[in-house]
């Protein structure tokens, strides 16, 4: 590893100011602007209350545990009231529920407020856990029944929209790490500075991390001072600081190193901003960058197949909750990230060296 | 003094065309070997063969009496390439310039800072260290661009066009310090389209034309191949005549 060249590139990387206003001040902007348009969005969310209606027909299960589950819901800010009669619908809309259960001899029926599906989608959450709950009682799991709890992300303490879109675009133009390092890589080229690499052999692996390290350096730098400045201008909450911003860091080291692969394939910084640009776009939108990954409908394997959406999942969840399960994750995809494209820059690399200049 | 460089059949083909035919070229240590030729002659091809930024198509590049491409890491340090092309970052400083080319050979630490000095020094720009190389004139520029070649001491130096628009200060400036580097025992070769250059500081002269060289000698081996009388004749002459007085950049 030639120290020298990384700290040269380093040096050129920092004086040019197209970096500072992309990765400082550009991501700050587009946080003031997208929480303060969503924040009204984020705010129905807040401060939902559920109140649902039901009915009991038959003689199943539910009618001896009604009352049970009455009191449940209440101790998990739902309102059940009883409806005897009409139709479901037509109840809902008239007494401005988010949502009706009809009870049947062994099955149950969830009618969501068309308007307000996810509180359904609660509700429906609701009910299956506390049958869950009775049945592991009744098989005799040592479960507290009457202390059901009711684990859903709607329960947790919700991200608002500042929080949420603070952390989301930050990471969105951390992805964007390419561009620290365009004006340099182009220059490289332009002037025939690599014909001096190549003169002194430098080997290929050497010439990328030349490449990698300092664009990580910087676009790590870069991302995380637009991060302190979301915490002292807005009040962004980052949850657990030491975690994020381990997380931060190999978020954008994974794009300098997916950014360097393709510039070292097409040997072309426009098509490489181009291909970077697009592919980081289509991970942003399944992966909540432009709409929150909690109201999304996109299909879950294809979030699941974004490493944005494990990214900003963790953080936001770091930020709300405390923890996440997409941790791990989210390290294994920036982890695999940074070794496959190293890999594939090293052999493109090699291959284009073969050929020479 | 014995052969530094020895190019073999050396040949290079594009497709169907060739650019480089079969050229055969002997350079002993301590010569300032002259290569001429007009635009599209093969000579920067032939250059970059030497120094393995292109693979030859057939032949080899023979570099201290071994085969320069199989031997790269033993045989790099030695040699120092000078490029046409300004090539050092606007945005370092000379210093920094120097530094990071200079580095590529395995230099560092204490021994590095003082062959930073002792090139800059060289090329006289030592008070201008800290100055942005952007901020450089062109003369300056090409200065430092030879200051970044030669901080690894290279036995060969091979400077590709290295006058090429700057003012006759700076040019008589870098004839000057080739001439010394020479005489302190480095081996150059030069490639110029100013014939004036040329006679002025190589000992032998090779003129490359449609690939291949058409004539090796000193500057008078080279007249006395048109005329008997070489006072009558200027190398340029000598070159249009060997070379012929068609455009060959239409």
């Amino acid at each position: 590893m030639n120290r020298y060249i990384i700290k040269n590139n380093i040096k050129l990387m920092c004086r040019s100011w197209v970096n500072i206003l992309l990765f400082v001040i550009m991501p700050v902007i587009l946080v003031v602007c997208l929480s303060s348009a969503f924040d009204s969005l984020m705010k129905k969310y807040d401060d939902a209350e559920i109140t649902a209606g039901y009915r009991v027909e038959g003689d199943g299960v539910t009618d001896e545990m009604i009352e049970a589950m009455c009191e449940v819901a209440e101790e998990n800010d739902i309102t059940l009231e009883e409806y005897t009669t009409g139709d479901p619908e037509e109840l809902i809309k008239k007494n401005e529920l988010s949502g009706f259960i009809i009870f049947e001899e062994d099955t149950y029926t969830v009618y969501e407020d068309k308007e307000a599906a996810e509180l359904g989608k609660v509700i429906e959450y609701f009910v299956n856990a506390f049958y869950e709950n009775v049945t592991a009682s009744a098989m005799g799991v040592d479960t507290d029944s009457a202390k059901l709890a009711v684990e859903h992300p709607d329960f947790k303490p919700a991200i608002d929209s500042k929080d949420y879109y603070g952390i989301v675009e930050i990471i969105y133009f951390g992805w964007c790490a390419i561009v620290a390092g365009a004006g340099i890589f182009m220059n490289e080229k332009k002037y025939k500075i690599r014909k001096r690499y190549q003169v002194a052999n430098l080997s290929s692996f050497n010439e990328y991390l030349g490449k990698f390290i300092p664009l990580a350096i910087v676009a790590s730098v870069g991302t995380v001072v637009a991060a302190i400045l979301t915490v002292v201008l807005l009040g962004v909450h980052w949850g657990n600081i030491p975690l994020s911003l381990l997380i931060v860091v190999l978020s954008v080291a994974a794009a300098s190193a997916f950014g360097v692969m393709i510039y070292n394939i097409t040997d072309n910084m426009i098509a490489t901003i181009i291909i970077c640009f697009t592919v980081v776009w289509i991970m942003g939108f399944f992966g909540g960058a432009f709409e929150t990954y909690l109201f999304s409908s996109h299909p879950m394997i294809l979030k699941n197949l974004s490493p944005i959406y494990h990214i900003n999942r963790a953080l936001t969840e770091l930020s709300c909750m405390g923890s996440s399960d997409f941790v791990n994750s989210s390290f294994l995809y920036t982890g695999g990230i940074i070794v496959v494209c190293s890999l594939l820059a090293v052999i493109a690399g090699k291959i284009r060296k073969g050929g020479r200049a | 003094m014995g052969t530094i460089l020895k190019l073999n059949d050396l040949t290079k083909k594009y497709g169907n065309k060739v650019v480089v035919d079969n050229v055969n070229i002997e350079i002993q240590e301590g010569e300032v070997f002259g290569l001429l030729g007009p635009n599209g002659a093969g000579k920067s091809t032939t250059m970059n063969m030497v120094c393995d930024l292109v693979k030859p198509t057939l032949g080899n590049v023979e570099f201290f009496g071994k085969d320069f491409q199989k031997n790269r890491k033993e045989l790099v340090d030695k040699l120092g390439y000078i490029p046409q092309d300004l090539a050092i970052h606007g945005n370092l400083k000379a210093w920094e310039n120097v530094e990071l080319f200079t580095s590529l050979y395995g230099i560092k630490g204490a021994e590095l800072k003082k062959r930073i000095d002792e090139s800059l020094e060289y090329v006289g720009l030592l008070d201008r260290r800290n100055d942005f190389a952007k901020t450089f004139s062109g003369g300056m520029k090409r200065r430092l661009n030879i200051a970044c070649a030669i901080g690894h001491h290279p036995k060969l130096l091979i400077f590709d066009e290295p006058t090429v628009g700057i003012d006759p200060q700076s040019r008589n400036f870098i004839l000057e310090k080739i001439k010394e580097s020479n005489k302190n025992g480095a081996t150059v070769i030069y490639t110029s389209h100013y014939m004036e250059e040329v006679e002025a500081i190589c000992t032998r002269i090779a003129i490359m034309d449609n690939g291949k060289v058409i004539a090796t000698g000193t500057s008078e081996e080279l007249k006395k191949m048109v005329v008997e009388d070489t006072s009558t004749i200027t190398l340029e002459e000598v070159f249009l005549t060997l070379t012929g007085k068609k455009l060959r950049d239409y």
